[in-house]
């Protein structure tokens, strides 16, 4: 792999752990080289981090580019003077969130905008304001009145209502249409951007942040948790006991299922399997009635520390888990053979929102947009994290890229993970055993990655270890912040009544599948679709 | 059903805004509308404000300052003012800004978004009877269709 | 074990909490405060914004934290969702000042190290003490 590596000029590695690798580049170099990672050794791009070097004694902003590939992580790192301008690479759209995000959070100048909007923050925060700048107060909110300019062509723009009453959040997919075909996309997002990453840096200590970190996301939060945990360990290169792996796999795939099921139900609502859905939610609260067993929470599980896990699994809760499972097991396999079989579906879905291989590579997608488009990338295989290596599983790959094999990808996945917690809940005796975490010692300027694959795929954390237990940057990347990019190439070209099921075939982390504005550019008329949804349609 | 119906003329009206949660809150939700179908009591769940009145306002999340934008741009479109007879807050992050309270980008919790809401946008929201607030991270569905049947029983008469 | 069923919502012992702030350091959305005024330690549960994570209860000293198995808890206002608990603080032998420590704290001191002649004089007392020698 460091051969291929060489082939694309990159020199003088440095191991940070066994599996990652970092090296220095020039910025100008850059594009050139993440151009030849990604498209010619077939290296998935995961993000970049922009980090404000001032505070550890340097000038300006460094870069960090991670890219994964088979047992090989490897962070390029790019110093950029405080007057230098980055180009954004036009043809790696994979590319264009983080460097974006870097401007508006840490005040990187880019030479090429692609979005000439404030990105991340709201349009009523002046251009100054940098937040993850370290001389910028955590707590200081320069609110204004709102001022917000969308969609950016305000032709006729018309409403439609989200079709999920029930899961809706700010977030706005505009989408250009001729007739019924839609030609362009535009996408409003990050209303959901809370500072956590500068909470994480100012207010808390590394050891509260496990905490915080599961809070990104209501669905796998978990997965967030232990990727933090895994990127701390790393930097610190803290081994963490066998029993703490066990119980961090048994409980991410507790997740796993229970993240699917959701966008099993979801799936079933939309295409009018109304029975099938409710039957799927209450499949679901069994798994979620399990996660409750073993951590005292449905959600939340508040397990995992730095160095393992907490003191909460005991004989008792795992058998009480146990015997749940065994019931859930059948009837939740049962389910899924009905719905795989389903001819609903097959009609519904198939050729819907097709991406192809390539499309997939470019703009990074993940998890199992990426799988159901013919790439095989599973962290759980490429880098294998907690105790992924002692049991055994196989990924679901499909080749087609449309909705339907993203739903089957996702089904075998759920018959998977059924299977993987099996085999951990037969290793109950080594689950039990004590000590659940492994001490450590803190140390500063440490450089982490941490990744899992989350339920909609590879989830980053990267960190850089500050001073007394704190840290100086953290970095998330949730794996929908990977997927989105993908509907530029899965939607346009597509039918509008279809819109709503390619965004939420991604699986768009937060369950939302939003409002939608449509704006039509050949004929100009206004439709308006506005409909109160009745709660006993459901 | 049909007397209930009758009596009141219209079906009570819920309001929902996610105002930046993380979806754990939104999911318990929606498991506490599939237990509340069970009870019989009809509703509707918008999630757009359309009219200047509601019945009940249920809300969750910090408010970050991008939704409050969104929300106060909704709040605008529908006439700068908002009555509801009950808000019913829903998890930590709403009743008291959990765990990011005091982070740049919220706005603390739907107390102070309020007061925001009065000081930047000069839009008023106002609450005619009750505002309630039901903690926990995520809240439980239980709970909050227990909640959410007591006001509608209170509404129904 | 930290708790039984559910992780619900801590519970304060009023009689052993000793107010050293142990819990409120740990606590990851500060729900737990401390508060000094002249003669008590005010220790203040915001339950409003607790995410029911007890790590309180795993770093109090004194076992005074226990996780109910109440989860949720509803009110009407934020009045009604602090919980507040008070802890004396010790005060000097001689002159009666309240002293930086609170009782609990000095008896706590006292049982666990029980050859330990713990004086419980103000800084202006001690003075004077030293002085008169």
């Amino acid at each position: 792999m460091i051969d291929r590596l060489r082939e694309c000029g990159l020199r003088d590695f440095t191991y940070i752990d066994d599996e990652t690798v970092t090296t220095c580049v020039r910025p100008e170099e850059l594009s050139q080289i993440l151009r030849c990672l990604i498209l010619r050794a077939g290296l998935h791009f995961s993000t970049c981090v922009g980090v404000d070097v001032r505070g550890l004694g340097e000038q300006g902003i460094e870069i960090y580019y991670i890219v994964s590939g088979k047992k090989l992580r490897l962070l390029l790192r790019t110093s950029v003077a405080p007057s230098e301008k980055i180009e954004v690479p036009l043809d790696l759209p994979c590319t264009y969130w983080c460097l974006h995000e870097a401007r508006d959070l840490v005040g990187l100048n880019l030479r090429n905008e692609v979005y000439t909007y404030r990105f991340v923050l709201p349009d009523s925060y002046p251009r100054s304001v940098c937040p993850l700048r370290k001389d910028y107060q955590y707590s200081e909110r320069p609110l204004t009145k709102c001022v917000q300019e969308m969609p950016t062509r305000p032709e006729k723009a018309i409403t439609l209502f989200p079709h999920i009453p029930y899961f809706y959040e700010h977030e706005d997919f505009i989408v250009y249409v001729d007739v019924d075909k839609i030609v362009d996309f535009e996408y409003r997002g990050f209303y959901n951007h809370r500072g956590i990453e500068k909470v994480g840096e100012t207010r808390l200590k590394a050891d509260q942040v496990p905490f915080i970190a599961e809070r990104i996301c209501g669905i796998c939060g978990y997965t967030h948790s232990c990727a933090y945990c895994q990127a701390v360990e790393s930097a610190l290169r803290i081994d963490i006991p066998e029993s703490a792996r066990l119980t961090r796999t048994l409980l991410l795939e507790v997740e796993r299922i229970e993240s699917h099921l959701l966008w099993l139900a979801i799936l079933c609502y939309m295409i009018n399997l109304r029975d099938l859905f409710l039957k799927l939610m209450r499949c679901r609260e069994h798994v979620m009635s399990m996660g409750e067993i073993l951590t005292g929470n449905r959600k939340m599980y508040g397990i995992n520390v730095i160095g393992g896990v907490r003191d909460f699994i005991t004989s008792e809760r795992i058998e009480k888990a146990a015997r749940l499972f065994s019931e859930l097991k059948t009837q939740c396999t049962k389910l899924l053979q009905e719905l795989k079989s389903s001819e609903r579906l097959r009609a519904a879905t198939r050729g819907v929102g097709t991406l192809s291989r390539e499309d997939a590579l470019i703009t990074g997608a993940v998890g199992p947009v990426a799988r159901a488009s013919g790439i095989d990338y599973d962290v759980r295989k490429y880098l294998p994290y907690a105790a992924y290596s002692q049991v055994s599983f196989s990924i679901p790959v499909y080749s087609e890229g449309d909705v339907y094999s993203r739903a089957l990808v996702r089904i075998d996945e759920t018959l998977e993970s059924i299977d993987i917690i099996d085999q951990v809940l037969g290793m109950s005796r080594a689950l039990l055993e004590k000590p659940h975490r492994s001490e450590y010692e803190w140390l500063p300027c440490r450089v982490g990655v941490g990744m899992t694959e989350a339920p909609r795929g590879e989830d980053v954390h990267f960190i850089i270890t500050g001073h007394d237990l704190r840290l100086y940057r953290w970095r998330v990347r949730a794996p929908t912040y990977a997927n989105l990019p993908s509907l530029w190439k899965s939607l346009i070209g597509e039918k509008l009544e279809h819109a709503n099921l390619i965004i939420a075939s991604i699986d768009p982390c937060l369950a939302c599948t939003d409002r939608l504005v449509v704006v039509d550019t050949g004929l100009g008329k206004v439709r308006k679709i506005t409909r109160l949804v009745e709660v006993r349609e459901a | 059903m049909q007397t209930q119906e009758a009596k009141l003329g219209t079906v009570p009206e819920i309001l929902y805004i996610n105002s930046g949660s993380c979806n754990g809150c939104d999911i318990e939700l929606l498991a506490a509308f599939v237990e509340l179908q069970e009870t019989g009591l009809k509703f509707n769940v918008n999630v757009e404000a359309r009219k200047p009145r509601y019945d009940i306002l249920v809300i969750t999340g910090p408010v970050t300052a991008q939704s409050f934008c969104r929300i106060s741009r909704m709040l605008r479109e529908a006439g700068g003012r908002l009555e509801v007879e009950y808000a019913v807050l829903l998890g930590s992050c709403a009743c008291g800004g959990g765990i990011w309270y005091d982070s740049y980008a919220t706005l603390g919790g739907f107390d102070s978004f309020l007061n925001y809401l009065r000081r930047v946008e000069e839009a008023e929201l106002t609450i005619r009877k009750e505002k309630i607030y039901i903690t926990g991270c995520p809240v439980r569905p239980r709970d909050v269709a227990e909640t959410l049947r007591e006001i509608l029983e209170k509404i129904y008469g | 074990m930290l708790f039984h069923s559910i992780r619900g919502v801590p519970a304060i012992d009023p009689e052993k909490c000793m107010g050293c702030g142990a819990c409120a350091s740990k606590c990851p959305t500060d729900s737990l405060t401390l508060h000094r005024t002249r003669d008590s330690i005010l220790l203040e549960l915001n339950v409003a914004r607790c995410i029911r994570c007890a790590y309180c209860a795993e770093a109090c000293p004194n076992n005074a934290i226990t996780i109910e198995d109440k989860y949720t808890v509803i009110g009407r206002s934020r009045e009604e969702l602090a919980i507040r608990v008070i802890v004396p603080l010790a005060r000097c032998d001689s002159c009666g000042e309240p002293l930086r420590h609170s009782a609990r704290e000095v008896e706590l001191a006292r049982e666990k190290v029980p050859d330990l002649n713990v004086i419980k004089l103000c800084d202006k007392c001690k003075v004077k003490r030293v002085l008169a020698r």
